[in-house]
């Protein structure tokens, strides 16, 4: 570890009792602890403390502590939003400045927030949080330049089914079309296609009543993000009474809790052709998720031996531990002869999942109008996913199907002995090179999730990168819900990895939905030296509100795409300069870096920066040094390792 | 006996007429039901990177071959040459699927290879 003196001496494991007394302690000592956590989290700073200013956090991050002002009548605009957004369970905002009064009048409301670099780091922040607690997050930036930042990362956050809210100030509705002072920008029409719904609110006495239309949309059906933009004139109008506003009623006259059930002739239907199929099997994706239906998933699968698959961009609501699990036995999936997809939102064409042509599909979702979307189906059944698998559970008759049971159990044993024989590859290149090749990254983090002290369902990731999360999703398991975001799911940006941990980070230490049990934990966060680049300033955010996470970051010197550059005039823009210290970057931003090129060193600083996450709420970077050509089959093979479809690996669909 | 000859040199103008196969080409590569089994493999192995219509223009991950065409083939567009590539892998993106498919499974899928490539190289018997 280069130029580093915060090594903890008693590095170690960490157990859930650990972790949860620190992060007491860590509350505890909040406003006492700023000046030592700066000493602790910059070692150069430490260093220089003599002649340069030390990095640490703002004195003001005291005052987040301070007692909540939920507004009342007379209210603003903005508060409207706001108290209406608390009244709704909005579960956290993350935003960089800008849409004052909105942002002012949310944190107001006592709704946790958190402000970061970028706005689209933001907006993937609160996409992560999502992804992996269940609950509505939003984001929010300031007009024009802070809203457009936020495009790539709406993006993904459409292309996951994200209930994410979008929020943007935008000018006034006086100065439409006239370029009066500056970032004018048409954001309705920019997030076309990107979204489930989008407003700019014009009428100020209808703010309340499309905030009924936002968080509609949000808690109903298929999710996806929905944006308002709000004109100075909106935000600003001042309200003494409810009656000033339109349809100023009650979240139970605006909106239902009611689900779609499936109809009893569908669930006989289903019920019939699963009792006839031999391999059944279930992708549980998305809606699964969502609808928080893991329950009623596994019921329905212990009482008939149907194995289950997982998709989406979250991962565990079917544990991988489970002897019906197929999430981490891709063999299994070419012998299913029915499959169920329960909450795919997110449909593979013909062939993009690996099951056989002759397999008999039933798709369960709760929009009637994407059944029989790119695969034709034998059965569709409208129904939200908890009710149709509760339903199933119902009517399923008990039966076993040791068969069934144990070619999945070989399957498992197969793709186990494959990650083995490239992890045995691996450490071959790695002693060769002297440099970290992936599947030892993979491997090494499983084992030490997984095998060793820490519960195996304690640590929560954010699995991103390109051709390190080919290699780490093989040896990532995820064993209750939420317990894996699968960042680049569907959209491919490899990006928001950083941003993606921060969020999934936030999550945990505030105990939010299925990560309630391991609030304060740190995450792992996974990406590329490509990937780093585009949210990477986001460090500084880790080290501002003392999340923890450990971030690993395989630093190839080039895009993971390089084999693309085929012509010697063109590779040059397919590569970085080699050897680039991100590590340095991390203690400039008041996180720890660490640079590891080999096996062991990757071994002893993942226990180290995990310790020290774990006890201190400071994050570590770990730079992990590879070559490019790890990712070349002739070479060094398996070079890019294979995607299938639906299963660990999933990020297509 | 008479029939028996007419027989033997139908089989030899049938060896003559398909030219192209090497000799350790499997017959695999003529047959029409075969390169139907092989769309199942290619769609299972090889549409992720080649595509669904094997013309690969939806691949972000690197610029693999255009299977329609025979330009820009780098590891040979023979019957044989296919295989191998199938069997142990080419150039630096694409593996080896020795260990996914069996070498009839490989046949079949270079008989639907051959089906969407140009016309005079598709299977033709029944």
């Amino acid at each position: 570890m280069a130029n580093d003196t915060r090594t903890t001496k008693n590095a170690g494991t960490v157990t859930r009792r650990d972790f949860l007394g620190s992060s007491a302690s860590v509350g505890a000592a909040a406003a006492a602890g700023l000046v030592a956590q700066a000493a602790s989290t910059n070692a150069n700073a430490a260093a220089d403390a003599k002649s340069k200013p030390a990095i640490r956090p703002p004195d003001e991050m005291k005052t987040r502590d301070e007692a909540i002002k939920p507004a009342n009548f007379p209210m603003d605009g903005a508060q409207v939003f706001a108290k209406f957004c608390k009244d709704e369970g909005l579960a956290a905002l993350f935003c960089c400045p800008g849409n004052y009064p909105i942002i002012n009048a949310i944190a107001a409301e006592g709704i946790p927030t958190y402000g970061g670099r970028t706005e689209g780091s933001m907006c993937s922040a609160a996409d992560a949080f999502s992804r992996v607690t269940g609950e509505i997050a939003a984001c929010s930036g300031t007009e024009g330049p802070g809203f457009t930042n936020m495009i790539m990362n709406i993006g993904c956050a459409n292309a996951a089914r994200t209930p994410l809210l979008v929020l943007a100030s935008n000018m006034t509705i006086s100065g439409d079309d006239t370029e009066r002072r500056i970032q004018q920008a048409y954001q309705q029409p920019t997030t076309e296609g990107l979204k489930k719904y989008g407003k700019r609110l014009i009428d100020p006495s209808r703010i309340y009543e499309y905030s009924a239309y936002a968080f509609r949309q949000l808690k109903t059906g298929v999710p996806r993000p929905v944006h308002l933009d709000f004109p100075g004139e909106v935000t600003r109008a001042r309200f003494k009474e409810p009656g000033e506003l339109q349809f100023y009623y009650d979240k139970t006259r605006y909106r239902t809790e009611s689900k779609p059930h499936p109809s009893p002739a569908d669930i006989r239907k289903a019920v019939e052709m699963i009792g006839k199929a031999q391999r059944p099997m279930i992708v549980a994706s998305t809606g699964v998720f969502y609808s928080k239906a893991w329950d009623a998933l596994k019921a329905a699968a212990e009482k008939n031996d149907i194995a289950i698959v997982e998709s989406g961009p979250s991962r565990g609501h079917f544990s991988d531990g489970h002897p019906l699990s197929a999430s981490v036995a891709p063999d299994a999936m070419l012998s299913a002869d029915l499959v169920v997809l329960v909450g795919q939102y997110c449909m593979p064409s013909i062939g993009e999942f690996a099951f056989g042509p002759e397999t008999k599909y039933i798709r369960v979702d709760p929009d009637p109008t994407d059944i029989g979307r790119n695969l034709p189906i034998d059965l569709g059944i409208v129904s939200c996913e908890k009710a149709a698998l509760e339903a199933l559970a119902d009517a399923l008759p008990n039966r076993r199907r040791p068969q069934w049971v144990e070619e999945l159990a070989k399957a498992r044993k197969a793709f186990e002995a494959e990650n083995e024989e490239y992890y045995q590859l691996g450490l071959k290149y790695s002693k060769d090179t002297k440099l970290l090749h992936p599947a030892v990254i993979g491997r090494e983090l499983s084992d030490f999730l997984y095998a060793k002290d820490l519960p195996k369902e304690q640590t929560t990731i954010a699995m991103g990168g390109y051709g390190i999360a080919r290699y780490v999703r093989r040896y990532a398991r995820a064993f209750r819900p939420g317990q894996i975001c699968n960042g680049a799911y569907q959209y491919g940006a490899i990006g928001p990895d950083v941003a993606y941990t921060f969020g999934t980070a936030v999550a945990v230490q505030n105990g939010v939905g299925p990560q309630k049990a391991y609030k304060g934990a740190p995450v792992i966060g996974v990406t590329g030296d490509a990937g780093f680049a585009y949210s990477g300033m986001e460090l500084e955010t880790f080290s501002k509100y003392k999340v923890p996470a450990v971030i690993i970051l395989y630093n190839n010197n080039a895009w993971g795409v390089y084999t693309s550059g085929r012509s010697p005039r063109a590779m040059h823009m397919y590569l970085f300069q080699e050897n680039l210290r991100y590590d340095k970057v991390a203690e400039g931003l008041g996180a720890r870096g660490e640079y590891v090129t080999t096996p062991e060193e990757f071994r002893a600083a993942l226990v180290r920066s995990y310790d020290i996450a774990a006890k201190q709420g400071v994050t570590t970077l770990l730079n992990c040094q590879a070559k490019k050509e790890f990712w070349s089959q002739g070479t060094y093979p398996p070079g890019m390792v294979r995607n299938v479809e639906p299963g660990c690996m999933s990020y297509n669909h | 006996m008479l029939n028996r000859h007419l027989a033997a040199a139908f089989a030899t103008a049938m060896v003559c007429m398909t030219a192209s196969l090497d000799a350790a080409d499997s017959p695999l590569i003529e047959s029409k039901a075969a390169a139907k089994n092989g769309k199942a493999t290619y769609l299972r192995l090889c549409q992720y990177c080649h595509g669904v219509d094997g013309k690969a223009h939806e691949n972000i991950d690197f610029q693999a071959t255009n299977l329609t065409e025979l330009e820009g083939w780098k590891r040979g567009t023979q019957p044989q040459q296919i295989f191998n590539s199938i069997k142990n892998g080419a150039g630096d993106d694409m593996p080896a699927f020795k260990t996914k498919a069996t070498d009839d499974e490989i046949w079949q899928l270079v008989a639907f290879i051959l089906s969407i490539g140009p016309e005079d190289r598709r299977p033709k018997n029944d």
